[in-house]
């Protein structure tokens, strides 16, 4: 039960990690967060002792550290072994004085890495360019120096709400330049790339602007992964036993023979999540 | 293992006046200060003890009526009372100072049994019973009882001379036709900004303006308070964001400042409520826009307070009688835990999952399970002089016209006939 019945219908080869040079795509809405799949996937690379680089948008180190020890995983222990590098790219994204992050005290563990934009405005497509291709050169440098060689580290990116940088303001283009960017460095150490990203089908347009930016940065993140993974509430509403539901498919380059698309409803429980085929829930059996 | 962490947590460091941990993760709460009644489900109790320091609420506002108004202010004023420092922005009142003299007062106890709220007196008079039995029991409660709230009052006046001797509550009962003292007022860590006065960018300055009170009073939790200053908890309070009268460059500018308060809160003795006019943006009330959805995702807590006054399909229904409005909660708060603690705290199965109504007396607002009111026996289904609305149903599914779903013409009344 729990998390592994997620890994066997996701049934990725060898011990259920993201396979080598792929990316996963994580989608949820507002009624139902794919937190639970983030954490997951961390607690899956850090048992088998690989390395994962989080790009934290939109939580802090702590929130992954107490969720972590839930699922069975010292994240803080992880770290001081090289295994987890911690970018934090909450807390002084857009302050200029950045008087936070420095001021970190031993009790919370140093974020290996934070990611700032000094600029006082990113509308600018100019400067937008430019504080993404620094966050570029952190990702980059956290990974380069954690992997002195570069065959098989399987090392695993994941951004926490990539959402958050399209929101704030950045180009559109920019950002998805950024990802493929984050590909290519995955692939060439062999490793794999996880976004997680809101798509929410309930809401209206609001501005024009807004709404093609999201319809672009959707279809292009779909297109360039060959995982989708994708969270929603139930369509007939709230249930006790049912948190929401999970779509596995297939991104428009999977070619892999393996893979099965299936849908799964699931329960966010405590310390672990239960998935079961759907109308399988424990009140109906 | 988590609550090892915790013990050796409060060990180490006081938790501030007014606030306490959860017993379900350790998180430092404080409380939204809505009445609490073991009968009725509560806000509170919803967000299952509290609102998360480090957090962000954030609260949908009502049509043509200010319900969320007055929930920001049993916010605020369970601040001044708890002691803890109040930080309000608002751009809809020409002085914030306003709002705050607005505020209601600590309801004293003896006033309320024979009060308007006759239906609840029963059930006061048993809490009381049971409140006193555990009177002994000082922090740990899961309702507030009557009984602490004279203490309280008596701790209030006290208060003036020694302000740090005596325990600050963590919730009380405010009575709304009471109105602040003023000199409570003057003494209460206040911080008011004007969004009006707020140069272009307004977002970017109130941010600069809470950094600052973060910092000069030492509400960082990274860094070591000096030994002579008691660590207090900051409640900041936004009303109407993104209404009209604030100003941007840009539209993103508020996820900027969303984005960038939270990561500040996170590291603060801080928690913040946000009101929003959301159905300025929305042409339909049952679609939220992407742009107050893009807003609801950089928050920890969605809630939605839906007034029956705002719109006319439910202004005459029957249950506008009861109830004066819904209340929706569309996401909660899980800082540092995989579901939210109501999941488990509740009496409730999950917030999202109740029908929600509230009510708002003379004295107080509360929050409630919503049921649909009875309609009669099963016999005299939807006859009897009631609302214009059930008159109109029942003319039209008359069972003599056989026009029901599932009825044979010429049968008897079908008593679950629609």
């Amino acid at each position: 039960m729990g998390y592994a019945s997620l890994d066997a219908s996701l049934s990725f080869p060898d011990d259920n990690l993201p396979p080598n040079k792929r990316s996963i795509l994580i989608t949820d809405t507002l009624s139902a967060s794919g937190n639970f799949l983030i954490h997951h996937f961390i607690v899956n690379q850090v048992k088998s002792d690989k390395h994962v680089v989080l790009v934290g948008l939109s939580q802090i180190f702590n929130h992954y550290l107490t969720i972590g020890r839930k699922l069975g995983v010292n994240l803080t222990l992880a770290t001081q072994k090289g295994l987890l590098s911690f970018i934090d790219g909450l807390t002084s994204l857009y302050s200029q004085t950045d008087g936070f992050s420095k001021s970190t005290s031993t009790t919370i563990t140093i974020p290996t890495a934070v990611l700032t934009c000094t600029a006082s405005s990113i509308s600018n497509s100019q400067t937008s360019k430019e504080i993404l291709q620094n966050f570029y050169k952190v990702i980059k440098q956290t990974i380069v120096a954690r992997h002195s060689s570069i065959d098989d580290s399987r090392v695993c990116l994941i951004f926490d709400d990539l959402s958050i940088l399209l929101y704030a303001g950045f180009n559109v283009r920019d950002i998805l330049e950024f990802v493929k960017a984050c590909r290519m460095l995955i692939e060439k150490y062999n490793g794999s790339l996880i976004i997680l990203i809101h798509a929410d089908e309930d809401v209206s347009p609001s501005s024009f602007d807004d709404e093609l930016d999201q319809e672009i940065f959707l279809k292009l993140l779909i297109y360039q992964s060959e995982y989708l993974l994708s969270v929603r509430g139930l369509g007939s509403g709230f249930s006790r036993d049912v948190s929401g539901e999970i779509t596995m498919a297939r991104g428009p380059k999977n070619q892999d023979k393996w893979f099965r698309p299936s849908t799964l409803h699931y329960k966010v429980l405590d310390n672990n999540v239960q998935f079961f085929a759907k109308g399988f829930s424990q009140g109906v059996l | 293992m988590s609550s090892f962490k915790k013990r050796v947590q409060t060990k180490q460091t006081k938790i501030p006046q007014g606030t306490r941990l959860s017993p379900y993760n350790g998180q430092l709460l404080i409380s939204t200060g809505l009445y609490l009644d073991f009968y009725k489900i509560i806000f509170k109790h919803i967000l299952g003890g509290g609102i998360p320091i480090g957090s962000v609420l954030l609260i949908k506002e009502d049509r043509h009526t200010e319900y969320a108004r007055l929930l920001l202010k049993y916010f605020l004023v369970q601040g001044i009372v708890s002691g803890h420092h109040v930080l309000l922005s608002t751009a809809e009142e020409r002085e914030p100072k306003n709002f705050i003299m607005g505020l209601p007062w600590l309801s004293n106890e003896s006033d309320d049994i024979g009060a308007e709220d006759d239906d609840n007196t029963i059930e006061l008079e048993e809490k009381m019973t049971i409140a006193w039995r555990y009177k002994g029991l000082k922090k740990f409660e899961s309702s507030v009882k009557s009984k602490p709230n004279l203490l309280l009052n008596k701790q209030i006046s006290s208060n003036e001379t020694n302000p740090h001797q005596i325990e600050k509550p963590f919730c009380s009962t405010f009575d709304l036709t009471k109105s602040i003292p003023q000199h409570i007022m003057d003494n209460a860590l206040l911080t008011l900004v004007n969004v009006n006065e707020l140069n272009e960018n307004s977002y970017h300055t109130l941010l600069d303006r809470i950094r600052n009170v973060i910092e000069e009073n030492h509400l960082n939790s990274l860094l070591v308070p000096p030994s002579n200053v008691e660590r207090n908890a900051l409640r900041i309070g936004i009303h109407s964001i993104a209404s009209p009268s604030w100003q941007s460059r840009s539209s993103h500018d508020i996820f900027a400042f969303l984005h960038a308060l939270r990561g500040l809160l996170r590291f603060s003795f801080g928690a913040a409520v946000i009101t929003i006019p959301a159905y300025l943006y929305s042409s339909s009330s049952s679609e939220p826009c992407s742009f107050i959805r893009r807003i609801e995702h950089m928050c920890d807590a969605v809630v939605e307070v839906e007034s029956f006054a705002g719109s006319p399909a439910t202004n005459n229904a029957i249950y506008s009688a009861t109830y004066h409005g819904l209340f929706h909660v569309h996401k909660l708060p899980t800082l540092n835990s995989l579901i939210s603690s109501s999941t488990k705290l509740s009496v409730l199965s999950s917030g999202s999952g109740n029908n929600l109504g509230f009510k708002l007396r003379r004295k107080k607002f509360t929050i409630e399970t919503f049921h649909l009111p009875p309609e009669g026996g099963v016999n005299e289904r939807r006859v009897g002089p009631e609302t214009n609305k059930s008159v109109k149903k029942d003319d039209k599914n008359k069972p003599g016209i056989g026009s029901g779903c599932g009825s044979i013409p010429g049968r008897n009344v079908d008593p679950y006939d629609f």
